[in-house]
């Protein structure tokens, strides 16, 4: 999905900051890829540049063998008759913020989903989305009487509420327990299984890696991947394969 | 932790190769300064004339000719031999701080080698530790996927899975650290690198364009 990505910005003048360097990375379905790295070395620069949202200085990001970026060339002047709709591109990238709406869980998530849905399949959809992730009885209930576990599974409803083909965590463990970041873990891997949902999570802790299928370590503008020979197959490959992904 | 130790002395023979070639001493002064750079709790006093005897064996180090005498008193006023390398204990140390550490990377053997690297050559070093880094992201990969196949299949209490859960988090808790240190080191050792091609840059434009 990600190849030989390359990404900067400058500081100040004289000093240019390489956040990453010839990154390349794929995600396949079913499967949880889980990159470890600590504060501040590009885990959500890797993250929005796999869900579309950020564009790298170098490299390219595909999704079902499809360039997201524009590219240049022959090649190039027949995808430019496609344009990316936001709505189409199946990515959802979830983070452990506020809502901007104080409204109740099951009411926050269903909003979003009105601009394509009914009313009542929107609000359908999110009590799905909730109980999938074991947290139905936070629907009625606000952002700011949740625990942080209960936050982690409402965000993850959110994401999921909207079928997205890969799902994208930024750290959603860092201040839970052992346990809780267990359960959030083994969450994730369990809907990637029966979903056949591709999960991309980046994370400061190891112990939030338990679950994943592949582990990566970022440090320095440098990914080191689990060479996946070296891995176990992933889950995917007991799932009707729908959507094709670049090759490892 | 007998395992350890074991590692332990493996490294010393290396080490002390490294402090022989750096300045020929004799064992009491070696034990000394492995303290100075690598730290007391690694090394046991007397690990320097063990490992001094299996180099003597290997023919690796041998007793220096120093000033006509290849003895010398010390404050007690006991007689202390000073050790030197042989040119093939030179290579052996050579070929040893650049080969690729150990998997699983042994702490101490890296500590060694950073301890012992000389200030040229650092791309190698960097590679050195990147490659560790590599080995124990994989190792913590294996790790997880030991413990999800063994809580996949046991029927255990409530209980157990606790207990389990508190075995498998140390463990990784410890990869981390083990990670994040030679992350820290690496891009510490790219930062320095970076800043000294920067200070040799304004002679390199005086090289020849390609």
């Amino acid at each position: 999905m990600l190849r030989g990505v390359w990404l900067s910005y400058p500081r100040g003048r004289r000093h240019v900051v390489r956040v990453l360097m010839d990154v390349s990375l794929e995600v396949n379905p079913g499967e949880v890829v889980a990159v470890l790295a600590q504060r501040a070395q590009g885990k959500t620069s890797l993250l929005r540049i796999a869900a579309g949202m950020e564009r790298p200085d170098r490299g390219t990001v595909s999704f079902a063998g499809e360039n997201m970026w524009r590219s240049q060339g022959v090649r190039g002047r027949r995808m430019r008759g496609r344009r990316l709709r936001p709505l189409s591109v199946p990515f959802a990238l979830v983070r452990l913020v506020a809502p901007e709406v104080d409204v109740a869980v099951g009411e926050g998530i269903a909003l979003p989903l009105t601009g394509v849905h009914r009313r009542r399949t929107a609000r359908e959809l999110a009590e799905r989305a909730l109980r999938e992730v074991g947290a139905e009885e936070c629907a009625q209930r606000r952002w700011g009487d949740l625990s942080d576990g209960e936050r982690a599974r409402v965000v993850i409803a959110q994401g999921i509420s909207r079928d997205p083909r890969i799902l994208l965590v930024d750290d959603l463990t860092a201040t839970l327990g052992l346990g809780d970041t267990e359960e959030i873990a083994m969450l994730l891997h369990s809907l990637a299984a029966e979903r056949g949902l591709g999960v991309l999570m980046g994370v400061a802790d190891a112990r939030a890696t338990r679950w994943s299928d592949r582990l990566a370590t970022l440090a320095g503008g440098a990914l080191m991947l689990e060479p996946s020979s070296h891995a176990r197959a992933p889950a995917a490959q007991t799932y009707p394969n729908v959507v094709e992904f670049p090759g490892g | 932790m007998a395992s350890t130790i074991q590692q332990s002395e493996m490294s010393a023979g290396e080490i002390v190769l490294g402090l022989l070639i750096e300045q020929p001493d004799t064992c009491y002064h070696l034990d000394k300064r492995i303290a100075e750079r690598l730290g007391s709790a690694q090394f046991s006093r007397g690990a320097s004339s063990r490992a001094v005897e299996r180099l003597l064996e290997r023919k690796l180090v041998r007793p220096a000719n120093v000033e006509g005498q290849t003895e010398l008193h010390a404050v007690d006023g006991r007689k202390k031999t000073v050790y030197e390398t042989t040119p093939s204990g030179v290579d052996h140390f050579e070929h040893w701080l650049r080969a690729s550490t150990q998997t699983p990377p042994v702490r101490e053997e890296l500590h060694a080698k950073i301890a012992l690297w000389g200030s040229a050559e650092l791309p190698r070093l960097i590679e050195i530790v990147r490659e560790a880094e590599l080995a124990c992201t994989m190792q913590l990969g294996d790790a997880n996927r030991e413990v999800r196949a063994e809580r996949g299949t046991s029927d255990t209490s409530e209980w157990e899975r606790t207990m389990q859960l508190i075995v498998s988090a140390g463990e990784a808790t410890w990869w981390d650290a083990r990670i994040k240190w030679l992350q820290n080191v690496r891009m510490y050792l790219e930062r320095e690198h970076a800043r000294r091609q920067s200070q040799a840059g304004p002679q390199r434009r005086r090289a020849p364009a390609r």
